[in-house]
Parts: structure tokens; sequence; C-alpha cells
């Protein structure tokens, strides 16, 4: 079985629903470009890692190539070949020739047994004694610098086999990286190398150690600040919209269908009401005011079937319950009342008046049924003329009535019972060609509040015959 | 024929056809090279030495060299040590310089020990510029009658800016330090060189050979010489010709030509060449 929900909770939801939709959309948004920024930070930090490497490559090529030129320069050769000037020659013929660039902190030679030509001082100082054997590269690692020493060999003959001596470039190898190379994924003034004092390292090692960070990703940046800027905006124009729409929904959905349902409970529960609600709102809804007008004629109409139905209901209880020739409530009407009157507890104080038509058969035989019948109408008449409005006469039968009065202390019964004895005695029964009186014997009994309804009736009846059987006390009031 | 041995005979003539590199230990103890290219057995041998720093490679002594053996010649074209083992590049003006004209004169003289233990016929000297001097230098003071001729061509002192008054006052500063046995290279415009750096020794062996005494030795030498120069040479001071006519050599100018001789002139220095080589 399903279950039912109210309309406002249903809105509720829905806004909820939609809310939580945007919501997931936008976190979803937020993530993926989360998810896009991280991994072009990622892209940006294996780039910069292979623009280190390559320009560790192309540093070793550059000093490579640097070397091979100094070895293959004549004034090199000279200088082995005798140094007397070496000293002159390197600090005037080195930096004047180009191979001293500004990354170059230091350039010189070593003899065939490794010992340089002239002690080397100043930043990035070479060692006296050939540290390694060439080609290849030393670290040397201070406070302000990261050196690298280049040692390479020098020979007398293009073919390389006669050795002269050495060779040795200094050089700074950040300095050296942003020289040779413009990085796009590193940023140079965050770079630095792993290396050790002294160490002998190879060009190839270099890279990896190496920490860098990356450049801002400006253009990136710009866009996740502009996204975000968006998606915050985005996130309040929705909650505003929702906000909207709860509103709307709630004014001229929710309400307007919760006063029909208010005006449906009131026709429930008041079905003569006529449902008035929605007449004042400012906006109306075509299809809720269809609805209600609907509702109102089927109100309507319900409230004429019900009328229609409970006259109809009251003219077959009246058929059922009434005496057709006295109009008179008949003995089934006597039996019902006198039956849900036995079922209370306690019963109450009333009086049960029995009436019996005195030589009614001779009345019948001598003047016919239909005068019989004259007689029992009008008898009928003259007792509910007397009787109270809430006072119930039936017609147990042939000529006998009964009477029951609710709350009626014996002096009322006594009235009742009068009033009934001076209608009968005004009638004019001889309009129906009688010419004998028309005698009724009345029994009373008074029925306390232990009394049972079938004792009170035994009582009654009994009195009434004895009322019957005196012919001058026609009323007896019961009396044990 | 079989093809490889075909192959091979093409190859041995394209390598002499084209020269071959020779290296030479010099009384410095230092490797010379040079470049040698073998000509006809009859013909004579020519040594070509090259301008002052430069090499045999400079493309005044290479057109020489290749004209030459075109001609039919042996050549042999070194070049100086100047101090550097196997040197094969002009050495700079600024580079310290510690060598000197007789450690040239040393060279040449090996070159034609090497010359003379190969060919037996005549040799001619053929210098360029101060190569010219150079060999000159040589020739007065080593008498080889092998050697049948000097051809200097665009023979030209170590010139000075400041003229021969200037050539004294550094000869004396030079001898001065020598005497003082100091050895600190000094700077000096020199030549072609604004800025040339050498040893004192070194620097007065050049200077030595001022256009007076080119003048006085090359008259004092019996070797047939003569001078080729250059028409329109702006390096020489401008009477340096009708100077050089003083010495009574042969004199043969080729009007229009620079000190280099080269561009339209090539050819012009390759005739007078193959006439003056013909012995």
């Amino acid at each position: 079985m399903s279950r039912t929900y109210k309309v406002i909770h249903l809105s509720i939801a829905f806004v909820l629903a939609v809310a939580l939709l945007l919501l997931i959309l936008g976190i979803q948004m937020y993530l993926e470009v989360h998810a896009i920024h991280d991994r072009m930070e990622r892209e940006q930090l294996a780039n910069g890692r292979r623009e280190i490497a390559q320009a560790i490559v192309d540093v070793d090529r550059d000093i490579r190539a640097r070397a091979e030129r100094l070895a293959r320069w004549d004034e090199v050769r000279q200088q082995l070949a005798n140094p007397e000037y070496y000293v002159l020659w390197r600090d005037a013929r080195i930096r004047a020739d180009g191979l001293m660039t500004p990354t170059t902190d230091s350039i010189g030679l070593y003899d065939r047994n490794g010992h340089i030509l002239a002690p080397d001082t100043g930043k990035g100082a070479l060692p006296a004694q050939l540290p390694l054997s060439p080609p290849g590269y030393l670290a040397r690692k201070s406070t302000s610098h990261d050196d690298l020493q280049y040692f390479f060999p020098i020979y007398a003959d293009p073919d390389r086999r006669i050795l002269m001596g050495y060779g040795a470039l200094g050089f700074d190898i950040l300095d050296e990286l942003k020289r040779v190379r413009q990085f796009d994924f590193v940023d140079p003034d965050s770079f630095s190398l792993t290396i050790s004092d002294h160490a002998t390292v190879s060009m190839a090692s270099l890279a990896s150690p190496a920490r860098f960070q990356s450049p801002p990703m400006r253009n990136l940046d710009r866009f996740m600040a502009a996204f975000q800027s968006a998606l915050i905006r985005l996130t309040l124009i929705a909650l505003f919209v929702l906000s909207l729409a709860t509103f709307l929904i709630h004014r001229f959905m929710v309400r307007p269908l919760r006063q029909i349902s208010n005006d449906i409970n009131v026709m429930r529960e008041a079905p003569g009401l006529a449902a008035e609600g929605g007449k004042s709102a400012l906006v109306r809804i075509e299809e809720l005011d269809n609805v209600r007008s609907s509702l109102r004629d089927y109100q309507t109409r319900v409230s004429e079937l019900q009328l229609a139905l409970e006259d109809s209901n009251r003219q077959l209880f009246e058929q059922a319950h009434r005496d057709a020739l006295s109009g008179a409530f008949n003995r089934r009407a006597f039996d019902n009342d006198s039956r849900n009157l036995a079922g209370r507890s306690p019963l109450g104080r009333y009086t049960l008046l029995m009436f019996d038509c005195d030589h009614f058969k001779d009345i019948n035989d001598q003047y016919g049924h239909a005068a019989g019948d004259a007689v029992i109408g009008a008898l009928a008449d003259c007792l509910q003329r007397a009787l109270r409005a809430e006072d119930r006469l039936y017609r147990l039968g042939g000529d006998e009535f009964a009477a029951l009065l609710q709350d009626t202390t014996r002096e009322q019964a006594e009235d009742i019972v009068r009033r009934c004895q001076e209608q009968i005695e005004r009638h004019d029964f001889g309009q129906y060609g009688l010419t004998m009186p028309v005698v009724l014997s009345i029994g009373v009994a008074q029925a306390d509040p232990d009394l049972s309804f079938n004792e009170a009736l035994r009582r009654a009846d009994a009195a009434m015959y004895r009322a019957k059987q005196s012919s001058d006390r026609k009323v007896v009031f019961y009396a044990p | 024929m079989p093809r490889w041995l075909a192959i091979l005979l093409a190859l041995a003539v394209a390598q002499l056809a084209f020269g071959k590199e020779v290296t030479l230990e010099m009384p410095n103890r230092l490797i010379a090279r040079a470049d040698y290219q073998i000509g006809a057995a009859d013909k004579p041998v020519v040594l070509i030495l090259h301008g002052f720093l430069q090499t045999h490679d400079f493309h005044t002594a290479h057109n020489m060299a290749d004209g030459l053996h075109d001609l039919g010649y042996n050549v042999l074209a070194p070049t100086l040590t100047l101090g550097v083992p196997y040197r094969n590049q002009s050495l700079a003006c600024e580079a310290i310089h510690g060598h000197s004209l007789e450690d040239d004169e040393a060279e040449i003289g090996v070159w034609l020990d090497w010359l003379e233990a190969r060919h037996q016929g005549p040799i001619i000297l053929l210098g360029h510029s101060t190569g010219s001097v150079e060999l000159l230098a040589y020739l007065s003071q080593h008498r080889d009658p092998r050697i049948k001729k000097l051809i200097g061509a665009s023979i030209i002192e170590g010139a000075l800016t400041g003229g021969e008054q200037v050539r004294s006052e550094m000869i004396a500063d030079l001898k001065q330090r020598i005497g003082a046995k100091n050895n600190t290279p000094v700077s000096h415009q020199f030549s072609y060189c604004n800025r040339y750096t050498s040893t004192p020794k070194g620097l007065l062996s050049y200077l030595r050979w001022s256009p007076k005494r080119i003048i006085v030795t090359a008259q004092a030498i019996a070797t047939p010489i003569t001078f080729i120069m250059g028409g329109a040479d702006q390096r020489l001071a401008t009477d340096w010709i009708a100077q050089l006519r003083k010495t009574g050599k042969k004199i043969r100018v080729i009007e229009g030509a620079g000190h280099f001789l080269d561009g339209q002139y090539e050819f012009d220095l390759l005739d007078v060449l193959g006439e003056e080589v013909r012995l």
C-alpha cells in the first residue's frame, strides 16, 4: 500500500532534490577542474624534470664543446709546451678569447703528470692536483654556489695520440643551466641540485635529485579563480532561483492545494458548508480554480443528493414505521422504540399510555369497515392533537393505541389523558354514520428508572383492561 | 689489371695529387706540420713559407702551393711552430709569443734538411710577406748550394706605425731588458698587430729586420732573388718597391694586386711564379 505525502513535503523534497542535484553538479565540476589543475601541475612537474634533464644534457654538450675548443686551441698547446708565461696568458688571454663566459668560474691547465701549471685562486679555484681521471666532472659545493669542474685531456696531435696535459673548466652549474636554456616549466630561482663536495659526478645523474618549483601557472590560476568565482555566483543564483521557486511553488501550488484540501476537509466534516477558499488570492491558478469550482459543484450536488437521500430515507422510514390508516407509528416502530428504551440504562422516568376503543368490533360489524377505519383515523387524530409534540403515538393493532411520554410526571400524564378524552368527546363521530358513542379506555403506567419496559408495558396493559372493564372509570392509572 | 689494383693506384695518385701532411720534430722538440705535394722528379722542389703568424693553410700560401704543384713542381709548405706543437691555426697577435726569428730559421733549416734527404734536385725558396724576410734571413746565414733561388712575394719588414725612429727606440729598450734578464713579455704595435705580445728576445729578433737590413741583406746574397710585389699593396711604404729595386734583384710587380696577391690577381701571381721557378 503506497504511502501518502503532503504536497508541501513533496515540494520541499523536489526543491531539495534540485538543490542537491545542483550541489552535486557543482561539486563534480569543482572536482573535475581541480583534477585538471592537479594533472596540469603534475605535467608541469614532469615537463620541468624533462626540461632540467635536457638542460643538463645541453650544459654537458656545451661544456664538452668548450673543452674541445680549448683543447684544440693552439695557444693552449703552446702553454703546455712552455708554461713560462702561463699565468699571464691565463689571466689575459682566456678572457679575451671568449672562453670565459659569465658562468665560468675558472679555466686551468695541468701538465701530463696532473700538476696544475699555476695555482688557481678565487671563486671555484681548481685543485692543484688533477682530482680524477679525465674526462669527468668534479662537484665543488660551497655556501654560495654549486660548481662543477670538468677535466679533460689535451693532446698535441690531431689523432689524440700524444698527451700533452689536461684542461679544466669550472662553472656554476645552476648559472650554466640558466644560461643554456630558457626554462618554461621550472622556476630558475628555486632550482637546486644535490651534490657533494669533491664528489665525482656524471651529468646524467644530476637531473633526478634536482629540486625545483614550477613557475606559477598564471593562466590556469586565473582560470581557477574565475571558475571558483563563477561557481560561487552560480551557486548564489541557483539558491536564489530555488528560493524563488520554493516561494512560488508554495504560494501558487502548495497553498492553493492546501486550501483545497482544507475545503475538502470542511466539506467532509460539514457537508452543508460551501468551500470558498482561494477567492481572495491576488494571483489565481486557472486549473486550481477549476478544481475548486468542480469541488464546489460536486459538493452542492452531493449535498442535494444527500438531502434527497435523507428525504427518501425519511419517507421509507415513515412508510415502514407509520400506520397507513391512522398516521400514527405502527407496531414495528413501537417495538423498535421499546427495544431502544429497554436497552437504556437507566431507563429514566416515563409514562406509558395504552388506548383501546370500547365496542369497536360492534362498530365494524354494525357500520362497516369503512366506518371503522374512519373511527380509527379520527381516534388517532384526536390523540395526536392531545399529545405533546415530543410524545409518540403508536397503533398497535385494531383499535389499540399506545403512547410513550418521556420524562412525564403524573400530573402531566393526567393532564394529557384528560386532553385525550376531551378530544374524543369533542369529535363528531356521527359524520361516519355512527349513532353510538365512541368511548376510549385508557391505561396508564408510570415507570421508575428501575422498572423494565416490559413490566411497564404489562402494567399499562393491565390498567387499560381494568378501565375497559369499568363503565364509568375509563382512565385507570396502574396501581399494584 | 685487377679492379682492386686499379682502385689502389687511383687512391695513390689522388693522394699524391692532393698532397699529404707531414710532421717533423723541430729543434724546440715540438712537432711541426707541413703540406707536402710531390711533383715531377725532374722538377725543382719549392719550399713555401707563410706570412707572419699564419700557417701553410693561409690562402696565399695555399694557392701558391697548389698552383706550383699543378705545374708539376714538388712543393713543401711547412707551418712554423711558433712554440705550438702541431700548430694549425693562425696565432693571435695577443698570444704570448715566445718564438723568435732565429727559431723560425732553425725550423726552416730542419725542413730543408728533410727535403734534401728526399730530393736530389734544386730547391727554390718562396716566401710570402714576413715569410720572405725569414727565408732571406735564413739564406743570409746558411750557404746551401742546392738552394737555387729565393722568391720573395710581398716581402715586407715588421712594420711600425711610428717609423724607423720608433724601431730604434724599441730595439734599444728591448736590448736593455734582455741585458737586465727581464724576460717579461712586452706588448707593442708590430706588423699588422696593434698589440703584439712577445718576449723581448723574440720581438727583438723580428724588429731587427728593418727595411734597410732587408735591402742590405738581399744585396749581399749571391743566390738569385726575385721579388714579386703587388702594385696596390697598401701595407707597403710608398717607396718600398723603389728601394727594393736598389738591391739589383729582379722585381716583378703585379699591377693592381694587394698584399695577398689574391682575387683576380691570383692567376697573375701563378703566371709570374711559373716563370720564376723555371730554372
